[in-house]
C-alpha cells in the first residue's frame, strides 16, 4: 500500500519552552508528564488511490511520565469534511499502522482513545501558526527569531516532522478524549514545520 | 531555558556558568603561528548570558610559547578586534588575570577536555534514533559567536572550580566548528 502526504505540522505541549523532551532524547518533561496536540494540514496527498489533498487531522496525546517511557494515550481528531475512506487513511497514517514516520512512534503508544470529527482549521505563515477544531482544540504558536532575524530550528531530534521550528505557545486549549488542558501563560512550548511523509 | 536561545530566557538555576574550550587546528596572529594551541574560558553570569555583567578568566595552553599565549590572550579577550571584541565587550564586565594551565582535549564519540586542576568536562552528543546529531540552526549564540554548526550535547558529570569564579557542574553542552578572523 503506497501513500504520500505533505503539508504543515503545528503543535503545542504542556512543557515550558524549550521543551526538555527535545534536548534529552525524551527523558525529561517539565511537569512529569506530557500533553500535546499536533495538527497536520495536508496540502497534497493520497492513500492507496484515495485523495487526501486539503484534509487535516490532529493527534492528541497524554503520557503518564517522560515520553521515553511510552504508554501514550492517543486520540485523533479528523476534519469533518473527510469521507469514510479518507478517515480510515488518516487514522492508519497517524497511528503508524500504515508505516511512515509515525510507525517509529507507534511502539510508544499504549491506549487508543478513538476518533472524533470536527471542523479543523490549521493556518498561518512566517512565525505565526494556529490550530482549531470546534470545541476540542484551540492553540497558537509564535516562532523564535534569532539575533539575525531568522527563525530558529532544531534538526536531528527524531521528531516525526523532521527539522522543526522552535516556538512558544501563545495559547493551548484541549478538551477531548477526557483530556482537559488550558494554558495561556505564553511560557509553554510549541513547534511548527513543513512535513513530507510516505509509506 | 538554554541561554543559547537569546536574552529573553531565564536560566534554569537563575544564573549561568560556562566553560568554553577552543582547540585551534590552524591559525595565526600578527605572524605568530597558533596551530595546535588551546584556550579555555571560564565564566559566570548573574543571569542570562546575553544579560551581561559576566566575570571571566582565560586559561592559556601551558605548552604554548610566550608569544602564542600573548596573542591568544589578546584574541580571546576581544583585544584583537573582530566579533569577540563586540561579544565579550557586551557580556563580560570583569576579566580576571589569565593563567597558564595544561589543557587536554580528546575528540571522538564523547569529546572531553581537562583544564589543569580547574576541572574537566565530557560531552555526550544528543542524537536521534538513526544516529543523526541534534543540531540547532539560527540560535542567538550562533550569531553572537559567529559559528555555523551547533550540535547539542549533555555535559552531565562535568565540573569546574576557580577560586574567583562561582563553581558549577555541567548539564547542557554544545559542540561547534569555528573559523574566525579579524
Amino acid at each position: 500500500m503506497a501513500w504520500q502526504i505533505s503539508g504543515e505540522w503545528v503543535e503545542t505541549c504542556n512543557c515550558d519552552y524549550l521543551c526538555p523532551c527535545a534536548t534529552s532524547v525524551m527523558t525529561k518533561t517539565t511537569q512529569g508528564y506530557c500533553v500535546f496536540a499536533a495538527g497536520l494540514q495536508i496540502e497534497r496527498g493520497h492513500y492507496n488511490g484515495t485523495p487526501l489533498d486539503g484534509r487535516s487531522f490532529i493527534i492528541v496525546c497524554r503520557t503518564q511520565g517522560n515520553m521515553i517511557e511510552g504508554n501514550f494515550s492517543v486520540g485523533l481528531i479528523i476534519d469533518d469534511g473527510a469521507d469514510e475512506k479518507q478517515k480510515e487513511a488518516m487514522t492508519a497514517i497517524a497511528t503508524g499502522e500504515a508505516g511512515g514516520p509515525m510507525a517509529n512512534m507507534a511502539p510508544l503508544f499504549g491506549k487508543f482513545l478513538g476518533v472524533e470529527k470536527a471542523p479543523i482549521k490549521i493556518s498561518g505563515s512566517g512565525k505565526d501558526w494556529a490550530v482549531s477544531a470546534g470545541d476540542f482544540v484551540d492553540e497558537a504558536v509564535e516562532g523564535t527569531i534569532g539575533l539575525t532575524g531568522e527563525q530558529v530550528y532544531l534538526d536531528g531530534l527524531g521528531h516525526p516532522a523532521g527539522k522543526i521550528a522552535l516556538a512558544t505557545a501563545k495559547k493551548s486549549h484541549l478538551h477531548a478524549f477526557g483530556i482537559d488542558w488550558d494554558d495561556v501563560s505564553g511560557r509553554n512550548n510549541g513547534h511548527f514545520a513543513p512535513f513530507s511523509w510516505s509509506g | 531555558m538554554p541561554c543559547w536561545l537569546g536574552p529573553d530566557g531565564k536560566p534554569d538555576q537563575g544564573w549561568c556558568g560556562g566553560g568554553f574550550a577552543f582547540d585551534i587546528r590552524e591559525g595565526n596572529s600578527d605572524g605568530v603561528n597558533l596551530g595546535g594551541t588551546r584556550v579555555f574560558l571560564m565564566a559566570m553570569w548573574p543571569g542570562n548570558f546575553f544579560g551581561g555583567n559576566g566575570t571571566a578568566r582565560l586559561y592559556l595552553d601551558e605548552s604554548a610559547s610566550e608569544e602564542q599565549r600573548r596573542e591568544l590572550e589578546a584574541i580571546f579577550s576581544g583585544n584583537k578586534g573582530g566579533h569577540l571584541e563586540g561579544l565579550f565587550g557586551a557580556v563580560i564586565t570583569k576579566w580576571l588575570p589569565a593563567k597558564s594551565a595544561k589543557i587536554d582535549i580528546q575528540w571522538g564519540d564523547n569529546p572531553s577536555f581537562t583544564v589543569g586542576d580547574i576541572g574537566r568536562a565530557t560531552l555526550q552528543p544528543i542524537k536521534d534514533m538513526a544516529g543523526k546529531p541534534t543540531q540547532v540552526r539560527g540560535a542567538a549564540a550562533q550569531a553572537g559567536f559567529q559559528i555555523e554548526s551547533m550540535d547539542l550535547a549533555s555535559s552531565k558529570g562535568s565540573r569546574f572550580s576557580d577560586p574567583d569564579i562561582r563553581a558549577w557542574e555541567g548539564d547542557s553542552g554544545t559542540l561547534h566548528r569555528f573559523n574566525w578572523s579579524a
